[in-house]
């Protein structure tokens, strides 16, 4: 069996009594491409930073091609097998994209070759710019170039597109994939949905400091697909649940009727949140069996919706 | 993650580069050095902000208070001084604020993620801080000689130019502690507060004799003042105490200094 690239078990992380990662699991093996999902402050960044061997875990056991993750900071060679971008890392300003090259590529006994490197991540017309000079996706470029310049095996990625426009974003994706091709595994934490869709093999949500979901694109577009309508009706629980495109169907707490705006609603029944994978149908039979349906809102379903969804499915079916 | 030994037996990873491989050869660490040393010299030289006061202000007091304004006989007193208040400059200013620059960049942290050595890193700041050092003892020797009539002998100029070079080995781990401290908003502030201080309480700016009494007490604690007492030694114009007493002031400050640093650089690699 091949050893796992990265084999995390009950970690645990606090900050001020506070566990920001708790108990996690994860196996990342050779040839995934692994996209970290989670807001604002789920800890993306932390386990990062574990994995890298940056920071302490208080608890449980982070291995990187079977070797203890602190092992990285004794061995040049073991560091050589990973490229990382950290999030808002900054170089100094006033040397030239090519000068950072040049530095960088000796800290390698065979690292990629500049000219191609150069060629390939799009720097040709930037290379004599100083760092302080680019717009910030020319700069993630360069953060990009200097993660591959030393042929790495294992790619991190910290939340490498926020900030960038559309354009920039999409350019960068390439070299992910172009990445992907040259059969580098990547493990990448963004908050953007899309941005997993488009680059990941597996995508991971983050939150309460574990995993809430692991699964393929395709298992989370089939969520993202899932779209939520909210009305007040005298329709039962039971009834709408058993219609089959309906996935799930909650009660609306802390809208009592009496606070609503019209008597009518009042008397028309309860304010209901319905799950449906097909939003059209669902609100044909709704409006066919009520004509005093109100209060009718559709929206998508938010990723973490989704996700909780799917955590559950998992855990009836188990 | 009680395993301290790298072994990587028994671990089936194609295209892995393991723990026991060789690193850089003899040329690549001479090359990697090399590079340190003229990118740091390159980011020092276009930073305005460093290269005109750290040249200009030693060479300007120096010809103000040494040369001009003095009645004679203290030209070649303070050329010594100045050479050593000049020469701390840029070790205490690329290693204190640079380094504290570097570190909220997360540059530094990016060369630790790197297989790059912190030695190099290192090393590059000292070639360029010393190498500024350099110019600043040249200006000022042009200055002493044309303006201030300083005449000295040949092993004399070339012992002070060497001394004080070396000399700066412990403000150079002064600076690196303060940089790896510091945040990098507050370390400009906070390193001038200690050098212009350190310079005009070491004696390097007035002769350390015109100063009050206790104040030449107070310098004792200074490794400015044990800096510039062993830089005058070459001349034969320091006070009566030995010079190997100001040398070892200046080993124990320099040790001081690089433990503190390395303890600092150890909690900044865990935070």
């Amino acid at each position: 069996m091949t050893t796992p690239y990265i084999n995390i078990r009950n970690l645990t992380k606090k900050f001020a009594q506070h566990p920001v990662l708790n108990q996690l699991d994860l196996t990342i093996n050779a040839g995934e491409i692994v996209a970290i999902l989670g807001e604002n402050g789920a800890g993306k960044t932390t386990l990062l930073n574990l994995m890298l061997g940056l920071m302490p875990a208080d608890s449980g056991e982070i291995q990187l091609f079977g070797q203890p993750a602190s092992a990285l900071q004794q061995s040049m060679a073991l560091r050589a097998n990973i490229g990382v971008m950290l999030q808002q890392a900054s170089l100094p300003g006033n040397l030239t994209v090519l000068e950072h090259l040049e530095l960088f590529s000796c800290y390698y006994p065979n690292p990629r070759p500049l000219p191609e490197l150069i060629q390939s991540c799009g720097l040709s017309d930037i290379v004599q710019q100083r760092f302080a000079s680019l717009s910030g996706g020319q700069k993630q470029a360069v953060l990009f170039a200097l993660a591959i310049i030393g042929k790495p095996v294992l790619l991190f990625l910290d939340e490498p597109t926020v900030g960038l426009d559309v354009a920039a974003r999409q350019a960068f994706w390439q070299q992910i994939r172009q990445a992907k091709a040259d059969g580098i595994s990547v493990v990448l934490t963004t908050h953007y949905l899309e941005e997993a869709d488009q680059l990941a093999s597996r995508i991971l949500v983050l939150k309460n400091g574990h995993f809430i979901a692991d699964g393929s694109p395709a298992q989370l577009k089939a969520f993202g697909l899932t779209r939520q309508i909210c009305c007040c009706t005298r329709l039962s629980q039971t009834l709408i649940s058993s219609w089959p495109e309906v996935q799930r169907v909650a009660q609306l707490e802390g809208q009592p009727a009496a606070q609503l705006d019209t008597p009518k609603n009042a008397a028309s029944g309860q304010q209901l949140q319905i799950h449906s994978r097909q939003p059209e149908q669902t609100l044909r039979r709704l409006l066919a069996l009520d004509e005093q349906l109100a209060d009718l809102t559709v929206s998508g379903v938010s990723l973490e919706q989704a996700f909780l969804q799917l955590t559950q499915a998992q855990e009836h079916s188990a | 993650m009680n395993t301290p030994n790298i072994n990587m037996s028994g671990i089936d990873l194609p295209g892995i580069k393991t723990a026991t491989l060789p690193w850089l050869s003899w040329p690549q660490t001479l090359k990697l050095l090399l590079m340190e040393a003229k990118s740091d010299l390159l980011t020092l030289w276009r930073s305005p902000g460093f290269v005109a006061p750290s040249l200009i202000f030693p060479v300007m007091f120096y010809l103000l208070f040494g040369v001009f304004l003095t009645k004679g006989g203290q030209s070649d007193y303070l050329l010594v001084t100045y050479c050593c208040f000049g020469v701390m400059g840029p070790a205490l200013f690329n290693f204190g604020v640079n380094v504290a620059t570097e570190k909220s960049q997360g540059w530094l942290t990016m060369k630790q993620i790197a297989p790059a050595p912190v030695s190099a890193y290192l090393f590059g700041k000292m070639v360029s801080s010393l190498l500024f050092a350099l110019v600043i003892v040249l200006l000022l020797f042009v200055c002493a000689a044309l303006f201030g009539d300083v005449r000295l002998y040949t092993s004399q100029w070339l012992g002070l130019a060497g001394l004080v070079l070396v000399g700066t080995l412990p403000f150079c781990l002064f600076g690196l502690w303060l940089g790896l401290t510091l945040s990098a908003k507050a370390a400009p502030a906070v390193v001038n507060l200690i050098y212009l201080p350190l310079a005009f309480l070491g004696g390097l700016w007035l002769p350390i004799h015109i100063l009050p009494g206790f104040m030449q007490q107070f310098a004792q604690l200074l490794p400015s003042f044990h800096f510039g007492q062993l830089a005058l030694s070459v001349i034969g114009r320091d006070l009566a105490q030995p010079w190997w007493q100001h040398l070892l002031a200046l080993i124990v400050f320099t040790l001081l200094f690089a433990v503190l640093a390395s303890r600092a650089f150890r909690q900044n690699r865990s935070v």
